[in-house]
């Protein structure tokens, strides 16, 4: 009977909830493979949300946390296109006494995204110890966001308005108060990015391809080798938009991995995992940041050689099932390494800055609760071989990993 | 089967259905924009421009071969200019804010101390002006001016220290002064320097530009406010002290030369001698004294004309009495209010200046030249004339500016009548946040030569228009500059007039 949960495991590779981010697991590890000729349907429901994360310290923060910048002097110079523009910030600025670090205020943000992922998986056992599937994530997301400014340099910003008015130069305070009211908005206007507003949506996410090989078995142990590929079919992020969410990200991935289980007892078995993905270089379009602590930027690059991290994941669990009533427990720890990108038109250190705090890791606790009738089908109790489950992870510690909880509702066919 | 058809239909349904995300909202705290009301519209203005400034100004393209120091040879001609604006000019990275904005050196008038230096003013014993170091070897100088004064009673003993440079800042003079000579051998002086990028030149370009016309315009709010305070106090004193005795000079007879209370027909002049201070009144009086008979006065009139001994005395009390209350202002208020008319056109001439190297290095034009009130051209006797209606909010197209753009034309008058300039646009902008109004005119010239000069229309700007006590009405902000080969450069515009008495 267990071995007809391979599905699940499928998806480990296939599912992009959040694409481009190491995500957390929705399964626990498992060597199994299909008999032959044994064909399984599975549906699975990804339920998400993302309003929380791990920063690059290991705290937990909102997901908006990048949003929380101080505007400076500084960022009103760094942001303009001349000199002419530059000199008339630059001369106030000195005029108030203030320096490029003087900070006016703090920008403030809000997200909250709601996917809910899709992923009809089919596999089918080609031999008894080959197993091929096909898994196709859709994604149906909705995303709110809002963007602030806490202005808190009243000295300063009275000093300079005062300035303005005794120049008479009223139209440049009023696009001043103007900027300064909503900046984040101001600059989406000023670098052409697509408004910021809610939006929500489908997309179509990373069609995966798995292999699955039966190396070694016995009566007490099973080891399987898994061999996947992750093919760009999601619509990758969009350089226009300051937050998007994803379908995929935009590159092919090779997944190589390794499963064992061992049966030591009759309803018990403990299974461990461990798996590399390889994520394929390419040549992606992105804005490039103007300075580290933000992304928003003017200026484009339609030709940045990219090589996304790798991702290594190890897993271990055990599960009890007795006549179709199953409970599982797992762990995972995955690391994944940083992003690397190169361009020719700009500093190397811009580019850089768009890799920023991509190294992740993350630790995960995962309990699963499920039903199958093969028992009873075996037993010629039940019309056809179903199981249902539920599983629910919670990502314990990480960095630059969303912490939300994740909960998945999977439900499988055999024929 | 039915069952299974069932159970996965529903299942894919709540698997495939969206949920939406919580409502989110940032913080958000605004700091409080006053609300300022831009426009006197009961005041009217006069139809003569009091002043334009009116300039394009180079970019980076300009720029390459463009450097300079501040104080180089470069300006000699403008040294004391540019040590006037600098001092006003408080950059602390620059090497001038440094060192040489550092020890401001107050002089001394009269006494023991007279010639040397104090750092900070004292009414009536130091200069108003402070004289800042723009070299290392005239800090070098100033440093001796700064040593060995002697006690001055004058000088209050409580704040001795902020005057008098103690031993201390003496010491602290002298290793700026080594830092000063070892970082001028680095030409860390401020400016532009010839290694940097043609971007950043065209920044502190601009910054200059911009940073000098501020200290300008300080200079004219300074002057005016003077102006103001110095006629505020005559006032005073005139109902006080200078209209209780009117002198008639006597144009002729025995009392030649002196002063009678009243005018007296073919005797005294018609009009009473000027009093404007208190000095003016101490200088007339002992021409009301030592007055003899006149016969050309009539007997019975005699008290008319010549002053009383107790009037006399009354006269001399209040001499007493003006110069105390007056106390040296007078001449600190015109000293001040002259010191911020020559900012004011120090400011000019530096700007002009910078662009006319910009102009030999470049080969372009950046410069105009307007007739106005402030700067007549005596030569065609043009001027720039604009009709504005404070009321209606409106500009005539009888409007005429008299400029020359550089065209070998001289200065031309341009208006919406002639046809090569467009009509004044005056738009009314509302703040609802804020809650006020102001307003912004928009228009274009048409130059000869092919160029056109704009008011800024991609950001919907324009020229802000201002009207308040100090300026009377002002149109200032951004130009382009349409040049005839097609390239674009930005540039300033401020519109001045007076308000009509």
């Amino acid at each position: 009977m267990n071995r007809f949960i391979l599905s699940t495991v499928l998806f480990t590779f296939a599912s992009s909830v959040f694409a481009t981010n190491m995500k957390a697991p929705i399964s626990l590890p498992t060597a199994k493979t299909l008999p032959k000729g044994v064909r399984n349907i599975n549906l699975k429901g990804v339920f998400a949300s993302a309003s929380e994360k791990y920063n690059t310290y290991g705290n937990p923060v909102g997901l908006s946390d990048p949003m929380y910048t101080n505007v400076t002097f500084g960022d009103l110079i760094i942001g303009k296109d001349d000199g002419f523009d530059k000199a008339g910030i630059i001369s106030k600025m000195q005029l108030v006494g203030a320096t490029e670090e003087t900070i006016l205020g703090e920008t403030t943000g809000d997200i909250n995204v709601k996917p809910t992922v899709t992923v009809p998986v089919f596999a089918w056992g080609i031999t008894n110890k080959w197993t091929a599937a096909i898994a196709v994530p859709i994604m149906k997301y909705s995303l709110n966001v809002d963007s602030g400014i806490r202005q808190t340099n009243a000295d300063i910003y009275n000093k300079v308005q005062t300035e303005l008015m005794n120049d008479g130069l009223h139209a440049e305070r009023e696009e001043l108060n103007r900027k300064f009211a909503a900046p984040l908005q101001a600059k989406v206007i000023e670098y052409g990015y697509k408004p910021l507003a809610n939006e929500e949506g489908t997309k179509l996410g990373d069609i995966a391809l798995v292999n699955r090989l039966k190396a070694w078995e016995d009566k007490n142990n099973a080891l399987t080798l898994t061999g996947a590929i992750v093919l760009p079919t999601g619509k990758e992020l969009d350089p226009n938009k300051i937050v998007d969410v994803p379908g995929g990200d935009g590159q092919t991935d090779i997944v190589v991995g390794l499963n064992h289980d061992f049966y030591f007892a009759k309803y018990f078995t403990f299974s461990s995992g461990f798996s590399y993905t390889a994520q394929l270089s390419d040549t992606v379009e992105r804005r490039v940041p103007i300075q580290r602590k933000s992304t928003v930027s003017k200026d484009r690059d339609n030709n940045i050689d990219r090589n996304l991290g790798d991702i290594t994941t190890a897993q271990m669990a055990s599960n009890v099932n007795y006549r179709g009533y199953s409970f599982g427990m797992g762990y995972t720890f995955s690391y994944k390494s940083g992003d690397k990108y190169t361009g020719d038109i700009y500093e190397q250190t811009r580019y850089d800055w768009l890799g920023k705090d991509s190294v992740q890791n993350m630790q995960a606790l995962t309990a699963k609760i499920g039903y199958d009738t093969i028992t009873l089908f075996k037993e010629g109790k039940f019309i056809a071989p179903l199981a249902i489950s539920l599983t629910h992870t919670r990502v314990l510690d990480g960095k630059n990993m969303v912490n939300d909880p994740l909960t998945v509702l999977d439900f499988n066919m055999f024929f | 089967m039915k069952n299974l058809l069932i159970t996965t239909t529903i299942l894919l349904l709540i698997s495939s259905c969206g949920r939406d995300a919580d409502p989110v909202s940032a913080p958000k705290q605004l700091l409080e924009v006053s609300a300022n009301d831009y426009l006197e519209a009961e005041k009217s203005l006069e139809t003569e421009v009091r002043e334009i400034n009116f300039f394009s100004i180079p970019n980076k393209d300009d720029l390459v071969d463009f450097s300079f120091a501040e104080g180089d040879s470069l300006f000699d001609s403008n040294l004391d200019a540019w040590g006037r604006v600098l001092s006003h000019h408080k950059i602390g990275a620059s090497f001038a804010g440094k060192y040489f904005h550092k020890y401001p050196c107050f002089m001394i008038k009269e006494g023991n101390n007279e010639g040397k230096c104090l750092l900070k003013e004292v009414e009536g014993v130091t200069s108003f002006i402070p004289n800042y170091p723009y070299s290392c070897e005239k800090m070098v100088v100033n440093y001796g001016l700064f040593k060995n004064l002697v006690n001055d009673e004058r000088i209050p003993s409580s704040f001795s220290e902020e005057f008098v440079a103690s031993s201390s800042t003496l010491n602290e003079m002298i290793n700026d002064i080594k830092g000063c000579f070892n970082e001028a051998k680095t030409s860390h002086m401020a400016g532009i320097s010839k290694n940097l990028s043609s971007l950043d030149k065209e920044i502190s370009f601009s910054t200059y530009i911009f940073n000098i016309a501020n200290v300008r315009d300080k200079g004219w709010r300074t002057n005016i406010a003077y102006l103001e305070k110095e006629n505020a106090l005559i006032e005073t004193l005139e109902k006080k002290y200078f209209k209780n005795f009117k002198c008639y000079k006597v144009r002729k007879g025995t009392n030649k030369r002196k002063c009678y209370l009243a005018k007296l027909s073919r005797v005294t002049k018609s009009r009473p001698e000027r009093i404007r201070s208190c000095e003016d009144l101490e200088e007339i009086a002992p021409k009301f004294e030592g007055l003899v008979e006149d016969d050309q006065i009539p007997t019975e009139s005699r008290s008319k004309y010549i002053i009383t001994d107790s009037d006399l005395a009354q006269l001399k009390d209040d001499i007493i009495q003006c110069k105390k209350e007056e106390g040296g202002r007078i001449k600190r208020y015109q000293s001040l209010a002259h010191e911020g008319r020559t900012l004011r056109d120090d400011g000019k001439i530096l700007v002009r200046e910078l662009l006319s190297q910009a102009e030999l290095k470049s080969g372009r034009k950046f410069m105009t030249t307007a007739a106005t009130l402030h700067d007549e051209d005596v030569s065609t006797g043009k001027l720039s004339q604009i009709y504005i209606d404070l009321n209606e909010m409106s500009i005539s197209d009888e409007t005429r500016l008299a400029i020359d753009f550089q065209t070998g034309e001289g200065i031309k008058y341009y208006s919406p009548s002639l046809g090569n300039m467009t009509s004044m646009v005056v738009k009314r902008k509302y703040n609802a946040v804020a809650n006020y109004t102001y307003y912004t005119v928009h228009f274009k010239f048409f130059v000869s030569n092919g160029m056109i000069v704009e008011t800024d229309p991609t950001e919907d700007k324009g020229l802000s228009f201002d009207t308040n006590g100090t300026f009377g009405a002002r149109m200032s902000g951004k130009m382009l500059f349409h040049y005839p080969d097609g390239s674009t450069r930005r540039g300033i515009m401020k519109i001045e007039v007076n308000y009509s008495n």
